[in-house]
């Protein structure tokens, strides 16, 4: 856990030296934090943690593993657990992204698909239901839940120290949200040295996350079907939803202008990042760019499937539209002051 | 060694030739140490190898000073002023120090003084012992790496201050004795209000009071201060310190809470003040501000004023860090 952010140095494992983002300067107060797969940060801490409990309890480290992701959480526990030697259970929506699986195959997890896909109300329930049966099976098994489990949040400690370490006075964080993890955790960190800087989250048009209609999440990593329970609304002082088309187009901008091959959650982030560094310019920005494109079937660059899926774009705006409410109709990137108020707030 | 029957025998030789022996190689032996007024930061930290480690940023307070003497004998006493029992730390430290020379056959006269105001909780235990190792070196004519001072320390106290690294910040395991990172510089130029926020003046035993027990998003919460610390240092900027000082304040204030906390933190942002800082494991708190910021007259004899309405008349200023 020490390991985290050591400066270079030999590697334990694969796992160790995957940690620490790439810190790139994009614009003279704008800069990236580029990680080839965020979520390993929450997927160790979270194995660490159990494993130290089990420690302390005088217990065995607890084994097998299961949990529900379809996304790359599950892809980062998949490297954890080849790492560690976990047996892995990952369930998934019908959804899954086909070389997702057969990566998360490779490195030896178990795959239960499920018949619904991952955003429908029916896969919450029935994934509950396996987990449910599976841990009756498994007395010993460990489901980290991580939408749900404050150690997502928690495990970003090590990327505050080495954002503060690295740059010192940063004033505005901006990142895609989807379980509520990395940009609560970082920004609530980095906040107890830093009180007044600025979190800007980043949703999908199509999430739940601050308040809009759930529909079909295209971009992974940029939003959620359902309310994690790490979501904390009241860390964020701004949010910006866009669409799908967006992010990709963005990402395939942020390849060309700067090499950095990234997804669509990253090119969402660079997209109000750029935006946002531009208006304020005294203002040091940090961005975090959660992982690489290469992790999918890379469907950014294929346009006949992205027209087919009416979100193929060839530009975003050049600004967003401020919104007045949350629910208010978009159609394409606009945001809301946030003003750290809690989601119900809103409602009145 | 003595002969007890009255003649000149070989023992009445071999102690004369003991005494030309510590007479040529020894002398009175000098060490002083600053007193420090509590800590930066203090909390739990991860060392090298992955495991926590509780470890502290000590602030040194150059006003006042330990001063020890030592004058080595051959008999394996040691005799200590003003008494033993006040000071039974620095005298475990002095038999700790002759054994590290290799003299445990030896002993001493230890003289210890103090010029910190009595009661202030500012002169620490650490303070003696680590005046008591350097005198006893000195004695010696040895001079005592700082990590051989600081393992010494540790023993001879269980827990103690980092006051024995005299040049660049560290953070130290002051329950383990290492050092857990050596900062590439010294703290930067600050300056301090410091004052006591026990009226009885009593001081905290260290030693009474349990260590603080940290949750795991306790422990979690440290790196951050750490990161901004370390660009803090490096970039000698005293409002990255003041800001790690305060937040570390306010972690603490779980544990051993100071009274009047958030006035005292609305009145550094008031007089614009770089931050709080509070002694960890005693009663002492200091408003810290920017040296080289040329308001800082004006802002610390606001301050002054404040502390006064607060209930804090007395204070005493200090510089800290490369000036």
């Amino acid at each position: 856990m020490g390991h985290v952010m050591a400066p270079n140095r030999i590697f334990t494992d694969a796992l160790d030296a995957c940690l620490k983002p790439r810190l790139v300067e994009l614009e003279s107060n704008l800069i990236a934090a580029s990680f080839d797969l965020m979520k390993l940060i929450p997927a160790k801490f979270i194995l660490d943690q159990a494993k130290i409990m089990a420690k302390t309890n005088g217990h065995e480290t607890p084994r097998p593993i299961i949990e529900i992701s379809s996304g790359l959480f599950g892809l980062a526990l998949a490297i954890a657990c080849c790492v560690k030697g976990h047996r892995l259970t990952l369930v998934c929506g019908s959804d899954v992204n086909q070389a997702l699986v057969a990566r998360m195959t490779g490195l030896g997890a178990e795959i239960e698909k499920l018949e619904a896909p991952s955003f429908s109300p029916d896969f919450s329930r029935t994934s509950a239901d396996f987990i449910e049966e599976a841990r009756a099976n498994n007395p010993g098994a460990f489901y980290p839940s991580h939408n749900n489990n404050p150690q997502n949040p928690g495990s970003y400690s090590s990327l505050a120290e080495l954002l503060l370490e690295a740059i010192g006075n940063v004033d505005c964080l901006i990142g895609p949200v989807e379980t509520g993890g990395s940009l609560r955790g970082t920004g609530t960190y980095m906040r107890l040295v830093k009180p007044e800087l600025h979190i800007v989250a980043v949703d999908s048009l199509n999430s739940v996350l601050f308040g809009r209609r759930a529909g079909p999440l295209f971009v992974p990593g940029l939003g959620n079907a359902c309310m994690p329970m790490n979501l904390d609304h009241s860390v964020f002082d701004e949010v910006h939803w866009v669409s799908d088309g967006e992010a990709l187009c963005a990402a395939r901008t942020l390849e060309r202008e700067r090499a950095l091959e990234k997804g669509g959650s990253s090119g969402a982030a660079y997209m109000v990042a750029k935006w946002w560094a531009k208006n304020n310019p005294n203002k040091k920005v940090v961005v975090l760019l959660p992982a690489n494109d290469s992790h999918y079937s890379s469907p950014s660059q294929d346009i006949e499937t992205l027209r087919n899926l009416s979100i193929w774009t060839d530009k975003v705006p050049d600004a967003p539209v401020e919104l007045a409410r949350p629910e208010a109709q978009a159609p394409s990137w606009s945001y809301v002051l946030w003003q750290k108020k809690k989601l119900s707030s809103w409602s009145t | 060694m003595t002969g007890e029957n009255g003649k000149l025998g070989d023992d009445d030789l071999d102690q004369d030739q003991a005494i030309e022996e510590l007479l040529m190689t020894t002398s009175l032996g000098v060490g002083t140490c600053p007193a420090h007024h509590g800590e930066i930061v203090q909390g739990m930290f991860y060392a090298d190898d992955g495991s926590n480690v509780r470890g502290l940023v000590t602030l040194p307070c150059h006003l006042f000073s330990t001063t020890a003497k030592f004058l080595p004998t051959p008999q394996p006493d040691l005799l200590v002023f003003p008494s033993k029992r006040a000071k039974r730390k620095a005298a475990r430290a002095a038999e700790l120090t002759l054994t590290y020379l290799g003299k445990s056959e030896q002993g001493g006269l230890l003289f210890l003084g103090s010029d910190s105001p009595e009661g202030w909780g500012l002169g620490s235990s650490t303070s003696d012992v680590v005046a008591t190792i350097r005198a006893v070196a000195n004695a010696f004519h040895k001079i005592i790496p700082d990590n051989v001072v600081a393992d010494i320390s540790v023993r001879a106290e269980v827990a103690s201050d980092s006051l024995m690294f005299s040049d660049d910040a560290v953070l130290f395991a002051h329950r383990d004795g290492f050092v857990i990172e050596v900062f590439d510089k010294a703290l930067p130029p600050l300056l301090v209000l410091g004052f006591d926020t026990d009226p009885t003046h009593t001081g905290v035993d260290t030693l009474l009071h349990p260590p603080a027990s940290y949750s795991w998003e306790q422990i979690e919460s440290f790196r951050p201060l750490r990161g901004l610390l370390k660009r803090g240092i490096s970039e000698q900027d005293p409002r990255m310190i003041g800001s790690v000082a305060t937040a570390s304040a306010k972690i603490n204030q779980q544990f051993l809470p100071k009274p009047r906390f958030p006035d005292l933190l609305q009145l550094a942002e008031q007089v614009g003040a770089v931050g709080i800082q509070v002694a960890h494991s005693g009663s002492v708190v200091g408003i810290l501000f920017d040296a080289n910021d040329s308001a800082t007259r004006r802002s610390m004899a606001r301050a002054v004023s404040a502390l006064r309405r607060l209930g804090f008349p007395a204070c005493h200023r200090f510089p800290v860090g490369a000036l």
